[in-house]
């Protein structure tokens, strides 16, 4: 799982039938800066890649969300559909606390 | 549930950190192995149909010292 920021969402016209319904946001991912700002949210959006992630937790713009990417992301669906990321969990606190040499 | 930073081969941080469940019940600042390997982590939460991904699957004691040069 990686942590990021939602910073919208996306609606679809068409799709294919198994995406019917689904709620997907647009979410940044953060960086190694990102998670010692904590929850500012200045700057919320970051070098790395954005991605759009299926959501059915319900998240919100400028929520922290734990995404899991990869086969996994469809692991919960039976038979599976075709996405490649979803939201795991709505991130209330994380404690980020480097060794000064990391 | 750890925050984990991964590290390169010189002991320096690498990358962004990622969230690993932790079933060994790692300390903060522990070196740790992490597995990003879905199966192996839906077999230790006993759910098939978790989208776990990365997990701790050891911890490190001491890394061997390089040769002495």
């Amino acid at each position: 799982m990686r942590l990021g920021t939602v910073i919208g969402r996306v609606t679809l016209s068409q799709s294919v039938p198994q995406l019917k319904g689904a709620r997907w946001l647009l979410i940044s991912p953060f960086n190694r800066k990102h998670f010692q700002q904590g929850h500012q949210p200045l700057n919320q959006i970051t070098d790395e890649p954005s991605l759009v992630i299926y959501d059915n937790l319900g998240g919100g713009v400028g929520d922290t969300v734990g995404f899991v990417e990869g086969r996994e992301a469809a692991s919960p669906f039976d038979p599976p559909i075709p996405i490649d990321a979803i939201n795991a969990a709505l991130v209330d606190e994380t404690f980020y606390t480097p060794k000064e040499d990391a | 549930m750890l925050i984990c930073q991964p590290l390169d081969a010189h002991g320096l941080a690498e990358g962004t950190p990622v969230i690993a469940i932790d079933p060994l019940g790692a300390g903060m600042h522990q070196k740790v192995i992490i597995s990003s390997d879905g199966s192996a982590a839906r077999l230790a939460v006993m759910d098939e149909k978790s989208p776990v991904r990365q997990i701790i699957v050891a911890i490190i004691d001491e890394p061997e010292k390089e040769a002495a040069a």
